[in-house]
This record gives structure tokens, sequence and C-alpha cells, in this order.
């Protein structure tokens, strides 16, 4: 691993480069569409939104530049209309469908075969945007907030004095919409009726917040509320299918066919600062058989994965910034086994993941042997795009 | 007159509701739980048109049919929608 990082550093700063410049290129456009940036890198990995693209085993003799999309969001890129709820809903399984493309790098950075991959969840319950319970939820987490507004608009309906009436709309306009407005800021006359109209309404959450706090934001705090429904949503459970083919360097012919399945599940408070994601996976895969002179897929490889990921949040407001994954593999070679290799394989996994930029993860994986004691490193990088520039109507 | 509130959802579903208060009577109301239009059967002069909701990840554009201060169109991003208009 040692000797090759001056190498990988290249990559990596090449890389970032390129992914930085392309995030600002990005972030310059009006997105219409923002992924849930508050999500793991894990789930990221597990199902992209929107967008990745990886560089992977930096440290190996062979790389991988990995690129995942969401099926939908080639669509939307060229129907934006596609964008509007009532069309969104109908794509389901766009929306749930992510394709793969991998192309491998031999240590001379030269092109060693690619891999082709199709995921599709079968089970996302954390796909927030179509959900009505969501809806219902933030919108009974700002249930006073929503009264106030309503009961504040009735009153200034009745005013007939303009001057009073403008006055009244700029300051609870403010009130409501503002995020540098804070509640002590408005005029003691005009605190004084929103405060008389909270007490009406028996607005106990309202009355306490600004009792306890008067330099709280409304708008703020009425977004922090949102969030933690949608917080809430990413321990819903996670559950893909997907299937995975690679080919020869020299020639388009399958070398190896992988059908996989995925299952991540939150499982402590997803509002809290650390929580953790149970992460299950399985494979099947079918490879050749390199004893054989002809090219085959007669060595059969299954196994599976079990580990527990740590996510540490408080990035940009609520964003993770580190996780780390620890997990146990199995794999058990059925067919194809070489002389003198050992048909049960026992590892166990470490991934640390730390977010250098709200898009970009770098991901390094360990690997630990407890047979041989052998210890293997992969240094990866991704980055997450989390949205789309404006398209043309 | 009648006004037309036309509501866009955008990147997923958005629930809205649109009240029409009178001298601080609540007059008419309506829900737009997809895109569409909620129709305010009676607007005039000095109603005030208050729209509360959730708009979803892609945001939500509003468009009142009469003259409002604030004028409309409106871009409301995601998160909770707190807006009042007042009819000109």
């Amino acid at each position: 691993m040692g000797n090759k990082l001056p190498n990988s550093i290249g990559w990596l700063f090449l890389l970032l480069f390129c992914l930085t410049a392309n995030v600002r290129a990005q972030k310059s456009l009006n997105p219409l569409l923002t992924a849930d940036s508050l999500a793991s890198g894990n789930y990221k990995d597990v199902l992209t939104s929107f967008f990745q693209v990886g560089l992977n085993n930096l440290t190996d003799t062979n790389k991988h530049i990995n690129f995942s999309s969401n099926l939908f969001a080639y669509m939307l890129k060229s129907n934006p209309s596609l964008n509007i709820d009532t069309n969104y809903v109908k794509y389901k399984f766009a929306r749930n469908t992510n394709l793969d493309l991998n192309v491998k790098l031999n240590n001379k950075n030269q092109f060693n075969g690619f891999s082709l991959g199709f995921r599709y969840a079968i089970l996302n319950g954390r796909d927030y945007t179509i959900s009505k319970e969501f809806i219902s939820l933030a919108l009974s987490n700002n249930y006073d907030l929503y009264i106030l507004h309503d009961s504040l608009a009735a009153k200034r309906s009745a005013i007939r004095d303009h001057e009073v009436r403008k006055k009244f709309k700029e300051q609870t306009e403010k009130l409501f919409n503002d995020s540098a407005f804070t509640f002590d800021k408005l005029d003691p006359d005009i605190r004084k009726i929103v405060i008389n109209t909270a007490e009406q309404g028996n607005l106990k959450y309202f009355l306490n917040l600004v009792n306890h706090n008067p330099s709280v934001c409304l708008k703020n705090n009425a977004k922090d509320r949102y969030e933690e429904v949608k917080n809430s949503f990413q321990n819903k459970p996670l559950w893909t299918i997907g299937v995975n083919m690679s080919s020869y360097s020299d020639r388009f012919q399958l070398n190896t066919l992988n059908v996989s399945t995925e299952f991540l599940k939150g499982i402590i408070n997803p509002n809290a600062l650390s929580n953790l994601e149970l992460n299950i996976k399985g494979n099947l895969g079918l490879g050749d058989d390199s004893t054989e002179t002809a090219r085959n897929l007669k060595r059969g490889i299954i196994s599976w994965d079990a580990g527990i990921n740590w996510v540490m949040k408080g990035w940009g407001g609520n964003q993770t910034f580190l996780e780390f994954k620890l997990s146990a593999n199995q794999s058990r070679i059925f067919s194809g086994l070489y002389k003198g290799e050992e048909g049960n394989l026992f590892t166990v996994n470490g991934t640390l993941r730390f977010r250098i930029s709200n898009n970009i993860w770098i991901p390094i994986q360990l690997k630990y042997d407890p047979k041989t004691g052998n210890v293997f490193g992969f240094l990866n990088i991704t980055t997450n795009f989390t949205g789309f520039g404006k398209t043309k109507n | 007159m009648p006004t037309n509130i036309s509501i866009t959802f955008k990147g997923g579903l958005g629930s809205v509701t649109a009240k029409l208060f009178r001298s601080g009577i609540l007059v008419d109301k309506g829900t737009a739980d997809k895109t569409g239009t909620i129709i305010l059967k009676d607007t005039v002069k000095d109603d005030c048109i208050s729209i509360n909701g959730v708009s979803p990840p892609g945001g939500t554009d509003i468009t009142i049919s009469v003259t409002t201060d604030p004028p409309t169109t409106i871009h409301c991003n995601a998160g909770p929608i707190l807006r009042d208009f007042d009819v000109l």
C-alpha cells in the first residue's frame, strides 16, 4: 500500500480538482431538485438519487472508475416536466433504479475491462418525496405556526388603516419568511398582538418557544422541525437487488456475473448526532476458472456481509460528516476451487468514510483476515451530485 | 371576482391550503394535494389570502390570478410554506 501512495495522491488530487470544479459549476445554476444531502454516505452507495462518481482502489494496481446514476435522473435531464408531481409519481420504477458503469484500469492506468450493473430498490421507505405520511407529519410538526399564520392573516384583513396594515404585513412577513429576522425584532405593539393571538389560539408550543428563547427565528425553527421529519425517514428500510456483469479487457466477453441483494435500516434516533445503520449484503458470483484454457464462468462464490454503520452528524447543520462501518464477511467458493486454495474465507471489514465537502466522500476500506492476520486496504473517493442545473424547456 | 390559485409541486408530493379572510372572517378555503388550481369563489380588494403547506424537494410555484401584494408567481423552496397575500 505504501509504495503506491504518491501515485494515488496524484489521482486523488486530480479527481478532487475535477469534482470540486464540477460541483462549483453546478452550484452557480439554480438546482431543480435537491437530494437528501442529510443521507449517509453508505446509503448513497446503496442507492443514489442522482449521479455518483467514484474512483475506487486508489492504492491498488487495479483501479476502478465508477459512475452510478438514477434512471429517473437521466429521464429528467431530457424532460424537465417529469419533475412535476403528477408526472413524478408515475415513474416509481425509474426513481428506484440505478445504473452502474465501472471502468477498470491497470497499474499503467490503461483500460482493463469494464462492468455494467443494474440495481433496483424493491423497498424504499426512505423516499419521503412520495410519502403522504411525510406530508402529514411535516404539517403537524409545525401546527402552531400554521394556525398562528392564518390567525394573523385574519387579523390583518380587518385592519382598515393603510399604514398600520402595511407595517403589520411587513413585520409578519419577516417573522415567517426571513431567516435573519428573530421574534424579538418585532415592534413591541405587533409582538403583543402576536402573543395575544397565540394565547387566544392556545398555541402552547409557540408560546413556550418564544418565552424561553425570544431571539428565535420562526422561519429557521419551522425549517428545523421539517428537517426532523425528513431525518426520521432516514431510519426507514431500504432493500435493493442487483445484477452486475464485467467483461475482459481484450474483447467483449462475460468475465464475471454477480447477483446481489442489500438491506439497510437505521436503528437509533435519526435526529440524534450519532446513529447506527444495519447493513446486510448477499452476493452470488460466477467468474472465470483460470485453470482452464477456455474462458468460462465455472468458478462460483457465494458471500454474505453483515455490519453496523456508525453515522456522525454535525456538518453544515445536520449533515453526516463521518461514518465507520464494521462488518463481518464470509465467502464460500462452491465451484472451481483452485488447488491449495481455502474454500471458505472469513474477514472482518472496516470502512471509514469522511466527507470533505458537501458532495464528496472519501471511503477507506480495511479488510482483516483473522486466519492469516493479513490486512488489506483500499482508498476510494466518491461524489454524489445532488441536483441538476437548469435545463432547457 | 373568482380567483384561481395555481399550484405546481416539483420533485415530489406537496400540500397547500389557501384561506381567504375578509374583515377578520374566514370566507373561503381550498386545499391542493397535487399540482392543480384552488378556486376561491369571490375575492374583493383588501381581502387577505393565507397559504400554508409543505413544499416538496423541487419547490412549489404559486400563481394567483388577481393582482396581489406581493405579486405572484412566487417560488417556495422545499419545506414549510407560510405565505400571505393582500388582494389589491
